[in-house]
This record gives structure tokens, sequence and C-alpha cells, in this order.
């Protein structure tokens, strides 16, 4: 029996080929965007899973003001002092960012054949941890004894790919390697790279006791990332319960003295790439709600592909009807035909994986490059994990797919197949037009969501930033180098770049656009209380740094040199030093000014670590956009320090001859600043690498909704030949009845277009709702506007226009002699 | 006594009015008799053949096969009834046009359950029989409509019937080849096939033993 099912199947898809066709290649195009993003959102979910018992301590504190900000980082004597309070707490390790305390930019060594190199630690993830984190993270030492590695000051691990790539294969351990020009650390060991989906990426581990002991009972340098590990069997809650007597006790004062509220959490290690996105992230985590979406994608895509098969098979029915009528005349019971009917869609279901085997096959290089992680690799074929995914689309496809359409065929009353009175019943086709609905308005969703998507994410990039971008080349400000005379050589080589014709102005500073400022603090007008002022970001600037970005001035004057104050240290006079500062337009509104103007020459009064520091407001500026346009205007007071605060310097470029620019740049720089290595980038690329997961994410969108609406235009072009077909008797009535050939032609499309109205009607207001919970999250956004939803429900009706025209034509075009002869 | 249909009515409901399509019919068909059914369009002979048949239900009255009463049985009772003793011609021979005139003639075993070895057996009998070993291989649109009716009646012969019920059986052939049906009809029923036939012609009634008139759903 099962051969005979076989051999009909066969025997139909071969007299029905492009229906077989466009069966199967709807559906190996489905699948295999269905196992693709399932194996990106399965990638997505298994970021440090099997951490279990692993917390990160997460810090929430609000500056004495307002709203709480919490940060992923803590104080790093939180980790000592919890193992030491909680018996449920088994062990702890801190992570901090090499950055953090300046150690970054040169690194020098050895290599293999006794040169001395030197280099940035700028592509380099470096951390000063505690030893125990290779055991926390389960990382194994390839060389070295994880016991120890870490233990003794200035000593390091490298990674397994960064030791061959500085050592090729020479053993670096006992190897020295300098840091800073000033720090030697030894080798101790090479840990095995980091998988891909952990938020811990690490290149290069220096042991914290190189920080020193005092730090484990420092209570006032939240930078330290703490994770600790609970003894199993351990709730979070037990922990979080007993934080505010343990904050209590240990930051009371220093709470009082800051004049801040502090809170502790933990977090679990597993959520933090998923759910987490606080201040001092360690590496930019994905967003669920962008996984969510995905899902949602993948679901859409397959269900359209067996939507599609769902119609043309039932469509299909009426030529079937025939053989299913006879088979129950001569003896079939309609369990048989159910499963003969079921076995055909097995089969085709059977043929789409195989090719969607392929595609994916094809696809893991383009894909994995798209994405920018190695998300697909044929390993997978080897997992059962994905065989499992197959076999469920394949058992849950074939049979979700085949079952209705098996249904209908086998419920054929013979008498009526037998004796042509056959009609389809009402009930088939208006589900046929409700499953045609689903996938239309499916497909307007998606086409209006990835339009709208994109539009919000050209907005963003070509909005006005408030500042030059594109002329302006960044240079990492000198490190290696004598912090006395550090100012004077800056101005020489200012003084030396800017003879050029093609340098307009330069500027030092120790932020530039394009990530968040490091340093916030408090702000008030004199004579407020702490509460009613606000919180601000610092950023330390030069006189020329304005005019090198072109931000305007609203109100007052630019610092001029004479500005320049020594905010670190106090002359102990008693008599509050008056500093000079600038602010820009957000905070000037938000310290409670009436307008720019009526800031200029106020005192206003801003928090430098746990001291008051009071400051004359000498101009307002326009404000920028310091970050991406998710994010609105910072607040930001503008320092200008006597001392030496580089970590910056851009030069404003004519954009002449750039490439000879940038030589004679280099060259002054590396005359003037010998030991440290020469490093640029361009501002507008620097500032639009912050949208980086925004276009991956709007391009998968479109990917997958190109992908999508492809599928449901082929299913409407089997569907819109069948109706054509259906109706060549219609038409041919009327056009003996004296319809001209367009008139026959119209008769299809308005009921398409009947169809696709009531598509739009049901996705439209969905992804309105949906689309506007997503721009929520964006600070500057687009303005939904009508056509951004009225363009999709035009192009999908173009796209079943076209792909239903051919077979209509061919219809309307039918002499009506040939069609109705047969009657 | 193969089947005794007692007092049948059969009607539809059209315009709030019954419109009857059987009308007080009663027939007794005994084993190895050939009957020609016979009337005008719409006379409602094909509807009492359906309901012989068991295809088709009716509203009123008493039908017995074999010593079963058919209106007191269950649609599924009455459907392994009817394959088990009703072959069917049809007018449009009905071949399925995906299978070969072998696997058309082998389909109705499949279903029975008939075992690989048997059905080689039955198939090639009745290619035989039929003489149509030669063309077992080809499918239904590669035959003269004759050669296809050939097939539909080995095929509703091939699980041994009592009854055949023919619907217009040479109603899509030229008379050459309706002659040919109908011999072949008049030899199976000699060797003791019961047959009921439906058709237009005097001439094909005739090779019958006994014919009945339809008019608006009455025997005349």
């Amino acid at each position: 029996m099962l051969k005979h099912h076989i051999k009909i199947a066969l025997r139909f898809f071969g007299r029905n080929k492009v229906f077989t066709f466009i069966n199967i290649l709807g559906l190996a195009v489905g699948i295999t965007a269905f196992i693709i993003l399932t194996q990106y959102l399965r990638f997505e979910n298994s970021y440090d899973k099997g951490l279990d018992n692993l917390y990160r301590v997460t810090l929430a504190s609000n500056l004495g003001v307002n709203d709480f900000e919490v940060s992923a980082t803590n104080h790093p004597a939180v980790g000592p002092a919890m193992q030491d309070d909680f018996a449920e707490v088994e062990k702890s390790a801190r992570v901090l960012d090499a950055k953090a305390i300046g150690v970054k930019a040169i690194m020098s060594y050895k290599n293999n054949i006794g040169e001395v190199i030197r280099s940035s630690t700028d592509g380099y993830k470096t951390y000063f941890v505690d030893g125990e984190v290779l055991d926390l993270f389960h990382i194994p030492l390839l060389q070295g004894n994880p016991e120890s590695a870490l233990e003794d000051p200035l000593t390091l691990l490298f990674s397994e790919t960064l030791a061959r790539r500085l050592f090729g294969n020479e053993n670096p351990v006992g190897k020295e390697v300098i840091l800073n020009s000033r720090y030697k650390f030894k080798v101790n060991g090479v840990f095995q790279d980091l998988p891909e989906n952990t938020h811990l990426q690490m290149d290069i581990l220096l042991s914290l006791a190189t920080i020193g002991e005092q730090i484990n009972t420092s209570w006032i340098w939240p930078a330290f990332y703490n994770y600790i590990q609970l003894k199993p069997g351990t709730e979070a809650k037990t922990i979080n319960d007993k934080f505010p007597t343990f904050v209590h006790k240990y930051l009371s004062e220093i709470m009082i003295e800051h004049g801040y509220e502090a809170k502790f959490a933990l977090q679990p290690v597993s959520d933090i790439h998923l759910k987490s996105n606080y201040e001092k992230e360690m590496s930019a985590n994905s967003n669920e709600s962008t996984l969510t979406f995905l899902i949602i994608v993948a679901v859409f895509v397959i269900a359209i592909a067996l939507i599609n098969f769902i119609n043309l098979s039932t469509a299909k029915s009426m030529e079937r009807a025939k053989e299913v009528g006879l088979k129950k005349v001569v003896g079939a019971q309609r369990g048989v035909l159910i499963s003969q009917f079921l076995w055909e869609s097995m089969i085709i279901n059977f043929i789409a994986i195989l090719i969607a085997i392929l595609f994916v096959s094809l696809l893991v290089q383009p894909f994995n490059t798209l994405v920018g992680v190695d998300v697909l690799s044929m390993a997978m074929w080897t997992k059962a994990s994905v065989w499992g995914i197959v076999i469920g689309v394949l058992l849950v496809g074939g049979m979700l797919a085949g079952l209705y359409p098996a249904f209908v065929l086998s419920n054929f009353r013979p008498i009526q197949v037998l004796n042509g009175k056959f009609h389809q019943s009402s009930k088939g086709t208006f589900l046929r037009k409700a499953l045609v609905i689903t996938q239309f308005a499916v497909s307007i969703a998606l086409i209006s969501g990835t339009f709208i998507v994109y539009n919000q994410f050209a907005f963003m990039q070509n909005q006005e930033l408030g500042f030059s971008a594109d002329q302006n080349l960044v240079l990492n400000a000198p490190m290696d180098i004598d912090f006395s005379k550090a100012k004077l050589k800056i101005k020489v080589f200012k003084d030396e770049i800017e003879r050029s014709p093609n340098i307009n102005s330069a500027t030092l500073s120790n932020e530039v656009p394009g990530k968040p400022i490091m340093e916030v603090s408090t702000v008030r007008k004199k004579g407020d209380e702490t509460v009613d002022g606000t919180t601000s970001s610092f950023m330390e600037i030069d006189h020329d740094f304005l005019k090198t970005y072109d931000i305007a001035i609203v109100a007052g004057r630019d610092f001029v040199k004479v500005d320049a104050g020594d905010y670190e240290f106090d002359d102990n006079s008693g008599d509050p030093k008056l500093y000079r500062v600038l602010i820009n337009r957000a905070t000037a509104k938000a310290l409670g000014f009436a307008s720019p103007e009526a800031a200029i020459n106020q005192k206003i009064i801003y928090k430098y670590g746990p001291i008051d520091r009071t400051a004359e407001v000498i101009g307002v500026v326009e404000n920028y956009h310091q970050r991406s346009l998710e994010n609105g205007y910072d607040k930001i007071l503008f320092l200008y320090p006597s001392y030496y605060f580089g970590e910056y310097l851009t030069v404003n470029i004519s954009g002449k001859d750039v490439a000879s620019t940038i030589a004679s740049i280099a060259q002054s720089y590396s005359k003037v600043f010998p030991r440290n290595p020469f490093n640029h980038f361009f501002l507008d690329e620097h500032f639009n690498r912050q949208y980086q997961a925004d276009q991956k994410f709007g391009l998968i969108c479109l990917l997958f909704s190109i992908l999508a609406i492809f599928i449901a235009a082929l299913g409407l072009f089997g569907l819109g030949s069948h109706i054509a077909m259906q109706k060549v008797k219609e038409i041919s009535v009327r056009k003996v009845l004296g319809a001209t050939t367009l008139q026959a032609l119209l008769l299809i499309p308005t009921k398409l277009l009947g169809l696709i109205l009531v598509s739009g009607a049901i996705a439209i207001p969905v992804v309105y709702v949906v689309i506007k919970t997503w721009l929520e999250s964006y600070a500057f956004k687009i303005d939904m506007t009508l056509w951004m939803f009225l363009l999709p429900v035009a192009m999908v009706l173009l796209v079943a226009l076209l792909s239903i025209l051919s077979q209509s034509l061919k219809t309307a075009w039918v002499n009506p002699a040939d069609s109705l002869r047969n009657d | 006594m193969l089947l005794q249909l007692n007092n049948i009515f059969k009607w539809v409901q059209s315009g709030g009015q019954r419109v009857f399509l059987l009308k007080d019919i009663n027939l007794k068909v005994e084993e190895g008799e050939f009957i020609s059914i016979m009337g005008p369009s719409g006379s409602g002979k094909s509807t009492l053949l359906n309901v012989m048949g068991m295809l088709d239900g009716f509203n009123e009255g008493e039908y017995n096969f074999l010593e079963e009463s058919v209106h007191s049985l269950k649609e599924k009772q009455r459907a392994n009834l009817y394959k088990q003793y009703i072959g069917f011609v049809f007018q449009a021979y009905h071949l399925l046009d995906e299978l070969t005139v072998y696997e058309n003639l082998e389909m109705p075993l499949l279903y029975k359950k008939v075992g690989s070895s048997e059905r080689k057996a039955l198939v090639a009998d009745m290619l035989d029989k039929f003489n149509i070993v030669g063309k077992q291989k080809l499918f239904p649109s590669q035959l003269s409509g004759g050669q296809q009716q050939l097939v539909g009646i080995a095929r509703a012969l091939i699980s041994s019937p009592k009854l055949i019920l023919a619907d217009e059986p040479t109603g899509n052939l030229n008379s050459k080849q309706g002659e040919e049906i109908m011999e072949i009809f008049k030899e199976l029923n000699n060797e003791g096939v019961t047959i009921i036939q439906v058709t237009h012609s005097e001439k094909n009634a005739e090779y019958g033993s006994r014919i009945i008139n339809l008019l608006d759903g009455r025997k005349v």
C-alpha cells in the first residue's frame, strides 16, 4: 500500500510540475530560514549557560538626586566582604578593565627573534582579574598553573590566539612584557580562547594583586565587576534580602559623606547577554526584544510556507476529487485515503528539507559574515538538537500541512464527484481565503515593519549631530610621556601640524563623541540643595575643542588659554577657588536657568569626588549628540584643566589629500612623541559604529522579510494560476455575453484586492502598536506616517498582481468556444 | 433474491416544496438477471441506480440486499456491503490518469488488502479475459474510449461482485464499441453476474432480460 501511495504521489508530482516545484521551493526556503533563525536564537541563548549559581553584583546608585542608575560594576571590597559575611557564598572573583587605571595603548616585548616589539593593546581586551576567574568561568589553562598563575603582582596570562600572534611557536611562559613603558609583567601562562558565547571577552589577564592589597577594603571605587559563586541550592533571593543590611554596614558612612544612596543586587551571569543593559557593561549585549522579534519572523516565514502548501493542495483537490471518489467506490476506507495524502505531504516536506539542508550548508559562511559571529558551522549537522529541529519541522510541518488537505480530500462524497456535480464547499473556500489573508497580513506586517525600522535607522544616521564628524581624525593622545612636560609637547605637536594648509585645527580632550562619557557627577546652582541639582557628564577639553568640532556657542564665550584651572588639587586656603566652566544647553535647562543667557556668570556647585567645587559658567554651548540617537542629548559640563588630561587628539582636516595628510601627521606624532604608537580613526566611522548592532538587526529583518514575501508570492502564483483555471468557464461565458478581454482580466484582481485590503486592515494596527513600542526606546525618532503602511499594502498588491497576471492573461485570451464545448 | 426495493421515495426540498426524484418504487431483482433501466433525462434512472448501489440514500421505504435491510444500516456498514458485492461501471470510465491499466485494475485489490501474489494472478486473469494483456503498461490517455471502458469493466469485475451497476456504459462510445461492451455484459450475465444498466438506447436495452421504464421518478 505504501508503495502504491508513493507511486501515485510521484506520478502526481510529475504531472503537476509547477505546483510541485512551487510547493517544494517555498517549503525549502521557509525551512532554511527557520533553521538558520533557530540556530541564531540558540546561539544567542547559549551565552554563559552552564555557569550555574554564578552571579554578578550590580550597583544601583542615585548620586543624591532623582533616578537610580544601575551599573554592572561595583566596589572591589564587595566580593571579599560577602565571602566573610555570607556563608552561602562559595567563591568570588573580581575583574577590572585595565583602561580604568590607564593601562592601555602600549605594550612592548621581545619577539621570537629577540626584537623589541612595541604595539598598542587597543585591540586587545585587557583586564585585571582575581585568579578565581579561571575557576568560576571554567577557563582552562593550556600552560601554567591555574592555582597560582595570577597570585603574584605583575603577572599575566595571554589567550592562546594572542600568544601565538605575539610569540609564534615560541613558549611565552616566563617572558617579560612591559606595559605603559613602566610595568614589567611576567607571562605566567596561556589560557584557552574564550568561546564566542560569553559576555566575558578577554585577551590579556593581568593579576589583580598588581593593584595592591588596599583595594580589598575599598568602598569608594565602583569600577570592578564582582562575580559571586553561591553554594548549590542557594536562592539568589536569600542574598538579595540581606543586601540592605550589608550595604548599611559597609557603605552608610561613605554614602552620607558623598551624598548618595546605593542598592546591591545579584544578577545571574547567564542573564547578562540577553537581559542586561546597565552602565559599564563589559561587552555590547543583545536585546531580548530583538530576539523575540526574530522568533516571530522565523515562525512567520515557516507559517507562510506551510500555508502555501495547504492552500495549493486544497486548491488542487478539485483535480483529485475523481481519484478519491473512485477509490472510495472500489473499497478504500477514509483512513487509507488520509494516510495517502499525509504521505504525499511528507514526501514533499522531506524533499524540501533535503534542499533546505543544502541551502543552509551553502549559507554557513555568508550568514556568519553577515552577523559577525560564527553562528553556523557545518559541525551543526552532527548535533542532535539540529536534527531534532529538522525532524520536528518534517513531522509537524508535514502533518499539519498535510492533515487539512487530507481531510478535505478524503471527505468527498463519491456520488457527487463521479456524477460531475461536484462543487467545493463554501467552508473550504472560506478557510482558503482566511489563509490567504493571513499570508498577506503577515507579509504586509513584515514589509511595513522592516520599512519603518529602516527609516528609523536612516533617520538616525542622517540627522545633524551638532558637531562636524566627517573631517575629524582622532588620534590616541600619547601615554608614554613625562606628564610635567606633556602640555608643552602637545602644543609643539599642534603647532607643527597646523602649519599644513590641509589641517584646520587640533584639540586635546579626554572624550570624543561616539560613546558614553565615563565621568558622571552632580551639579547644582549655588544656593540650591543637592537634591535639587542634576546629574551631568564631565568632559575635559581645551580652548580649541569647540572650534575643531564646530560646536556652536549659544551664550557667553568659549574657553581661552587663561581659563585653564587646576581642578585636581585644592590650595587649602579655606577660600574655595573659583573655576570657569562651560555647560551645554541641556545642563542649563536641567539646572533651572530660564534661558542660556541667564546662566552666564552664574555660580554653580559640582561634586568632584566627595568635594564640592564652585564654578562660574562662562558660556553655554549648543547640544550635540555625544551618543547615538537612541539616547537623548547628554547633559555635559566642560572643564579646561591646566594639567595633562589627554586621551584623544582630534585633528580637523580639510579633506584634500587625506592619505598624505595622515602620513604627515603620523610623522610629526612619532617625532614629538617617540615610544608612542600612532593610532588613528575617523570620527564619523567611530560614531557610526554605535549603529552596527542596529544595522545587523535591520539587515536580518530585511533579509527574512524578502524571503517571506518571496514565498508568499510563490504561493500566490500557484493559487493565481489555479483560480484563473477555475475561472476559465466564467470568463468564457462573460466573453460570449460581450465582455472585453480587459473586463475579463479585471475579474480576478478585483477579488484579490478585497483580500489584500482586509489583510491590510488586520496587519496595520498590529504593526502600528508593535512599532510604536519599539520606537519608544529611541530618544530621536521618526514620525509614523500613513504612507509607511499604505506603501507595503501597495507593494503586496503589486507582487500579487504580477504573480497572477500571466495566468489571468492566458485565461482572458482564451477562446470561449474551446472551453465551453466540453460542457 | 438479490435485492428488493419496497415503496422507495426520494425527494429534495426546493423553494419550500418537495420535488420527488423517486416516487413509490417497488422492485425485486433475482440473482442472474440483466435489467435495463430506461427513461428520458431527469426521469430518475441514475438516482435509482445510485440508490441501489448505496452511493445515495433515500427518504422513505425499505431496501433489502441479500436479506440485509439496507435502510437500517449505518453508513459504514452500507459502504462495506457495496464494496463487497457491487461493482460500478461509469459512462465516463473514471480511470485514474496517473495509473497504468495494470495499476488501475490492481487498485481495488489493494484496498481489500489482497496479498501481492494473489493480486498478480487476479489482474493477469482479467487482462487475459478482456484481451488487454498488451496494453497493461499504458496509461488511460493512451487508450481509445472503448478500450478505457473495457478496463473500467475489468476493474469493476476484479473483486468478483455479485452485481454490476452500469450508468450508461456506452454513452461515450460509438455504436461499434458500444456493441462490443454490450456483448461482454451479456457474456458476464451468462456466467451468472447480475447486471443492472441505465441506458438511453433501445437497442442496448434489448440485451437485458427485463426493462424498467421510469418517468418523473415513477415506474411506468
